[in-house]
């Protein structure tokens, strides 16, 4: 039996008269990497941010590890364990790589939060992940000042620095060449083998395919298919989807 | 084991810090003393503001209200209740502290302008209840502050209370260096760079911003209630002034809001400057318009400050370096790592 | 107890009022809605306008609403010299915080130069109808009151007929609502933005002339209308002129109301308790629909 992850139980928000995500019901592959794919505008950020607590849903439940975490602050359900990068790269841009690490750095408690920010155990740490993803040389750098690649790549360094069990990654292979598309990959396939469960929104299908475990197909605001890639892939209704129909 | 720039840092330091001890002594008359206590209680004020604005990047405008509430804190615990000077001045410093959080919590649920306008109107309906509210306050006629040294002569009077203003200074600029460095201010770094990315990675933004909005409010009424012991005559349009609050704003943007000295070297520029126009021209409006003018130039050509803005002047006209991209080779790109020509490789050592 | 006759006559002022205020906020919505710009200096350029007037009064001894053919045009190319130089400087990422500190600057900037020039004497116009009233209704209103609204209400309506009305101001609206789809539309954005610029500005010249009818003016008199004017626009809902209408009505009749148990400088408290209590509760205000925005 596997562990319980990441559940939502009839997810439904509108924005104005539309139905973004509409009674979506999903339950993600806890230990597994899961991808979310679908046509543009089928609900996925949506439905991303209404899990990590950034929008409140007008109907449903999520739950992570059988605890309700509906409608709670983004960053307790960060400190619940789930960490997530965005669809547009975000970077805090005036801050070096180092201290873009050390901003994901988690204090409980008045001494925690006075302690130094560059103390040795958490740069160390830092300077780790960095090494992991390739690019502890540009440690000094602004992060604006990096290409978009080093930033994505800065920007799941940062998410992993929380040391989130869960890793939701919104279309990480957007905008970057093959390159790094692979080595972004690598990392994924990496990382899940030590343990951490994803959920990747993604149009690269070949990245998908190649990576994940399990696939779930959102179209116009709720799941429509799921199962295992190979399956997925000559899904009837998968085409319909993104082809109109 | 401290570095040949770390021990410069220092030096440089203790002898910036010598020289303002000094500056009472080398003062040519009581006036001039006096200009340098109206300097040090800027440089607090805009320390204090920088607290908030610096760290979180929420830009308040209407931080005059903090100096006004310590002021007239400090002046009506005096007065009415017959508190000594400087545990008024310590218990106003604590009412407002206590103020603070209510409304923090208030302003800080909005963003950007809205926090702008919200931080303004506070002022705003301040100075309208301390000038209508006559009976407790005494309305546009003022408050009269007994000074806390009545035998003291009045360039002596200017003398300790350049000095208390330094010790404060002292004490705000250890408070954000202590923060600079810590996690907390880690957190709020992130906080100004992308608010909604802090918190995915679990910073508690709320409970982070109003703490620095209190800490950032109790040492502004500090500063407000120190000036009010030692100038001793209070007037609401005077102590809940938008002018003050657009000075600390000013100061603290010009010498740079990322950095420690950064207000203390605003602080510095305008308000001798401001001083000096005083005297050469009394006190006509034309001080608006040049803090005015002043703080566009900031905004529109330096918003990083004065620092910043002379450093890339200088790169764009004088250091010949790797500025140029025709002048970088794709062997240096690569050393370099910049694009994603860095080998794949990499990931073995990982 | 209040009379009837009274309550009725604050009901009528707080709608000339109301309708005063709407103009203005009419303004601040125009430059929000093209350059996502607050502008802090809105009132400031409205009391610029009002002493125009005062001085074109003093100086000619003609009506001070003459000075309209003057102010008008030059306000509009104010505005939009104004949205050329300097607005479009602005990064456009931090723009419409940035532009509260520009503006505020400017603001400071008019105070000063207005302190300067005229000293902070208060100023005041007076012309043969000053004291004049009519009966409205049973009501005993000043006639000056009577031609500012009337001032407002024109100034609304036509801008209002401009926006429904003409290519002009369908480009506006279009630019207001989303400026990458007017762009392709083939829209030149960057004009009619520095237009619409203009056009608010041009507001302030129509409303600092009525102001200066019936008003006491002195250089810091902006800051009093500052609040007021968020206040409407924080409620109105941002982006959405008729939000700033309805709300410019509510809150200056419920001002005028309130000045008679609390008194003027108590009654204003209103627009501050409305302004923290919106951004508090619906920080989108509450008659924008679909328009409005939070900034």
């Amino acid at each position: 039996m596997t562990a319980r992850g990441l559940e939502t139980v009839e997810l439904t928000k509108s924005f104005g008269g539309v139905r973004a995500v509409d009674a979506a019901t999903v339950t993600f592959r806890h230990g597994k990497v899961n991808a979310l794919i679908g046509p543009n505008g089928s609900g996925k950020t949506t439905f991303f941010n209404i899990v990590t607590g950034m929008i409140k849903p007008d109907a449903g439940r999520v739950t992570y590890r059988g605890r309700d975490i509906t409608g709670t602050a983004p960053h307790r359900v960060a400190r619940a364990g789930i960490g997530r990068s965005f669809q547009l790269c975000r970077v805090f841009p005036r801050l070096t790589v180092l201290e873009n690490l050390l901003a994901a750095v988690r204090s409980t408690g008045p001494r925690a939060y006075l302690a130094g920010a560059r103390n040795a155990a958490d740069v160390d740490r830092a300077r780790g992940w960095l090494r992991r993803v390739g690019i502890e040389h540009l440690e000094r750098v602004e992060a604006r000042n990096l290409s978009y690649g080093q930033q994505k790549l800065l920007e799941l360094a940062g998410v992993l620095m929380a040391e989130p069990e869960t890793i939701m990654l919104d279309e990480p292979a957007g905008g970057v060449n093959p390159a790094l598309i692979e080595r972004i990959g690598a990392l994924v396939r990496r990382l899940n083998a030590e343990g951490r469960t994803f959920l990747i929104v993604e149009h690269n299908m070949e990245f998908v395919m190649s990576l994940s475990d399990h696939v779930v197909v959102f179209d116009r605001g709720r799941p429509v298919a799921d199962g295992p890639p190979s399956v997925i892939k000559s899904d009837p209704r998968v085409l319909a989807a993104y082809l109109g129909g | 084991m401290p570095s040949a720039s770390d021990t410069a840092r220092l030096a440089a330091l203790v002898a910036g810090a010598a020289l303002v001890l000094c500056f009472p002594l080398v003062a040519p008359n009581p006036y001039i003393l006096s200009a340098g206590v109206v300097v040090a209680s800027y440089a607090v004020l805009a320390t204090s503001w920088n607290l908030v604005g610096g760290f979180t990047g929420y830009i308040s405008l209407g931080h005059g209200a903090y100096v006004g509430l310590g002021a007239y804190g400090t002046g009506l615990l005096v007065t009415k209740a017959g508190v000594p000077s400087f545990v008024a001045l310590l218990l106003a410093a604590a009412i407002v502290a206590a103020l603070a959080v209510p409304i923090g919590i208030a302003s800080l649920r909005v963003r950007g302008a809205s926090f702008v306008i919200v931080s303004i109107s506070l002022v705003l309906i301040l100075l309208l209840v301390f000038q209508s509210w006559r009976a407790f306050t005494g309305g546009s006629n003022g408050l009269v502050v007994p000074r806390p040294f009545p035998g003291l002569r009045r360039p002596d009077h200017h003398l300790v209370f350049f000095y208390l203003f330094c010790a404060l200074l002292a004490a705000a600029l250890l408070a954000w260096w202590l923060i600079d460095r810590s996690r907390f201010g880690m957190g709020l770094k992130a906080i100004r760079e992308d608010e909604d990315k802090a918190q995915s990675l679990g910073t508690p933004t709320f409970g982070a911003k109003l703490i620095a909005f209190v800490v950032s409010a109790t040492f502004t009424a500090l500063g407000g209630g120190l000036y009010a012991l030692w100038f001793g005559d209070l007037d609401p349009i005077f102590q809940f002034s938008i002018l003050t609050g657009a000075y600390m704003v000013l100061m603290a943007l010009l010498g740079g809001v990322r950095h420690l000295f950064g207000p203390l070297l605003g602080a510095l520029v305008v308000g001798t400057a401001l001083e000096f126009f005083k005297l050469e021209y009394g006190n006509t409006q034309l001080h608006l318009v040049a803090t005015g003018l002043l703080l566009a130039v900031v905004v529109l050509f330096m918003p990083e400050g004065v620092i910043p803005a002379g450093r890339e002047l200088y790169t764009r006209f004088f250091a010949a370096g790797d500025s140029s991209i025709r002048e970088v080779t794709a062997a240096d790109l690569r050393e370099r790592g910049d694009g994603d020509a860095a080998p794949a490789t990499v990931e073995v050592r990982s | 107890m209040v009379s009837g006759a009274l309550l009725f006559q604050s009901i009528i002022l707080g709608l000339l009022l109301g309708g005063l205020y709407a103009l203005l906020a009419a303004g601040l919505t125009l430059y929000f809605g093209v350059m996502r710009v607050v502008m802090i200096a809105h009132s400031a350029f409205l009391i610029l306008a009002a002493y125009l007037a005062w001085y074109f009064h003093s100086e000619t001894g003609l009506d001070p609403l003459l000075s309209l053919a003057g102010t008008v045009p030059l306000f509009f190319a104010l505005g939009v010299a104004m949205q050329r130089l300097l607005i479009t400087r602005l990064r456009p990422a931090t723009v419409t915080m940035m532009s509260v500190l520009l503006t505020f600057a400017i603001a400071l900037i008019i105070e000063g130069l207005l302190g300067y020039v005229f000293s902070g004497v208060q100023r005041r116009t007076q012309l043969g109808y000053s004291g004049a009233s009519l009966d409205v209704f049973g009501a005993r209103v000043a006639v000056v009151k009577l031609i500012a609204f009337a001032l407002a209400a024109g100034a609304l309506l036509g801008l209002y007929a401009l926006l429904k009305a003409t290519r002009f101001g369908q480009a506006l609206r279009a630019t207001i609502q989303h400026r990458e789809a007017a762009q392709l539309a083939g829209i030149d954005t960057d004009r009619v933005a520095g237009y619409g610029f203009g056009l608010g500005l041009a507001t302030a010249a129509v409303g600092g002339t009525a102001l200066a009818l019936d008003s006491t003016i002195y250089p810091s008199l902006h800051w009093h209308w500052i609040g007021p004017l968020m206040a409407i626009i924080v409620v109105g809902g941002l982006g959405s002129v008729p939000g700033a209408a309805i709300a410019a009505m509510a809150l200056g009749l419920t001002q005028s109301l309130l000045q008679l148990p609390l008194g003027t400088t108590w009654a204003q408290t209103i627009f501050y308790v409305a302004l923290f209590g919106t951004l508090a509760f619906r920080p989108q205000g509450f008659f924008g629909g679909r328009l409005a925005q939070r900034f």
